[in-house]
């Protein structure tokens, strides 16, 4: 009983925890690259438009995987899009009732949400396939990777192309804080624009795939070393 | 044959269901969106025309559109006009939107007296570092600590800003060129109003 239970709890972790790292839209599955490059100039847009994107992912993920057994199989793909478009409206509207300055900042990024590749990926790959309650985790560690991503991004370019960190409250946009890390005059300004973004994009995404590998190669090598130890066990 | 019929319904029962959820959102949201709006607009007012600072002058209702086609060319599209108690103009603020480097910079831009009395951004997506920060600088400079005088020639402006908004970096032209050509418009018509 207890080992189902273990059992359950481990894969709801691995659900959860694969779109954080191994599946990390951004760094793994070179998903929703779009905004990943045009909203992270600032650490405050990339971290509002990450909650923007969480937002819409459990939501369509839920909503997707809650219909799926009721949707014709010939007009998923449409039907898919109608609740995902609907999502994003909606989040956008509230966005800008409740978060205007972000909203603004944002711009037309939040419409193109609806043509993430993550979003609907998700969809069809997991929601359509999987429980409710599995859907709603996939889209919220989705979610959290993408946020990941673009705030990494973020904290790059802001820290080197202006030498300092702001941030601004999503809900009133005030600046909340502002260090100046180093000289302006040091910081290198090509990273505020789009080919630093290509820049920090690709070096981040090289460091990501070294630290999966590393991480993949020492678990291979602890299987192995436990693989020898029950053998050597066994022959005794 | 049945799936002719079963499959629009379908999908049109689910876009009715899409409808009805976006029209009650924006039931709820529609006046705190445009509320937001007129503040940050009021707020650029405010800030451009200096009034707090000037008793108890309030902004007119609504703005007055412009049909001026050289104002209209220059992206000068509505102005809002505040008097002193004997009727006389005690500033005017203009609305613009121009194109820049990535897309449209709407602005509020402020005269009082024979000066540019500030200039305010309340939408604009320009490059962090260059054309933003040309933007931030005349919101903190024009008028403020930077007294411009309206009759300032298109030349002599874009110096100025030149300078002290970029600190000797290039790669702001396609914002500050538009901006330039609507602050003049804007300038010239403000002139012709007060009777300069």
């Amino acid at each position: 009983m207890e080992t189902k239970q273990v059992k359950k709890k481990s894969n709801n972790w691995k659900i959860f925890s694969s779109g954080i790292i191994t599946s990390n839209p951004i760094f793994v599955l070179f998903l929703g690259m779009c905004p990943v490059l045009a909203t992270t100039s600032t650490f405050s847009s990339a971290f509002g438009m990450g909650l923007a994107v969480i937002a819409v992912l459990v939501v369509t993920n839920t909503l997707i995987s809650l219909i799926r057994k009721l949707v014709p199989n010939e007009i998923r793909i449409p039907v898919y899009i109608v609740i995902i478009a609907t999502v994003v409206t909606i989040v956008e509207m509230l966005m800008y009732a409740f978060m205007f300055d972000l909203a603004q900042t944002l711009g037309v990024y939040l419409s193109i949400i609806v043509v993430n590749c993550v979003i609907l990926g998700r969809a069809e790959s997991f929601a359509s396939k999987n429980t409710v309650f599995h859907s709603f985790l996939d889209g919220l560690g989705t979610g959290l990777g993408f946020l990941l991503g673009v705030v990494l991004v973020a904290l790059t370019r802001e820290i080197i192309g202006t030498g300092g960190l702001g941030f601004n409250n999503p809900l009133t946009g005030i600046e909340l804080f502002h260090v100046q890390l180093f000289p302006q005059q040091f910081a290198i300004s090509l990273f505020t624009v789009s080919p630093g973004a290509f820049i920090v994009y690709g070096l981040l995404t090289a460091a990501f795939v070294a630290i999966n590998a590393a991480y993949k190669d020492r678990q291979e090598k602890k299987a192995k070393a436990l693989a020898k130890v029950a053998q050597a066990g066994g022959n005794q | 044959m049945k799936n002719i019929i079963k499959l629009p319904l379908f999908l049109g029962a689910v876009c009715l269901i899409a409808t009805g959820a976006l029209a009650t959102v924006n039931h709820f949201t529609e006046d705190r969106i445009l509320a937001n709006e007129n503040a940050k607009k009021n707020e650029n007012y405010l800030i451009v025309l200096d009034l707090s600072n000037a008793g108890d002058k309030t902004l007119p209702e609504a703005p007055v559109a412009i049909s001026n086609q050289t104002l209209l060319s220059a992206g000068v599209t509505a102005f809002y006009e505040v008097k002193n108690a004997d009727d006389s103009v005690y500033g005017i603020a203009y609305d613009a939107v121009v194109t820049g480097y990535a897309g449209e910079i709407k602005f509020q831009v402020g005269f009082v007296g024979d000066q540019y009395a500030g200039f305010r951004a309340s939408a604009s997506k320009e490059s962090p570092g260059f054309g933003e920060d040309y933007i931030a600088a005349l919101e903190d400079h024009l008028g403020v600590d930077w007294e411009v005088e309206v009759s300032t020639s298109e030349s002599d402006l874009e110096l100025l800003t030149m300078d002290a908004a970029q600190g000797g970096k290039s790669g702001t032209t396609k914002t500050r060129d538009p901006i330039i050509g609507a602050l003049i418009a804007a300038a010239n018509d403000y002139q012709d109003r007060i009777g300069g």
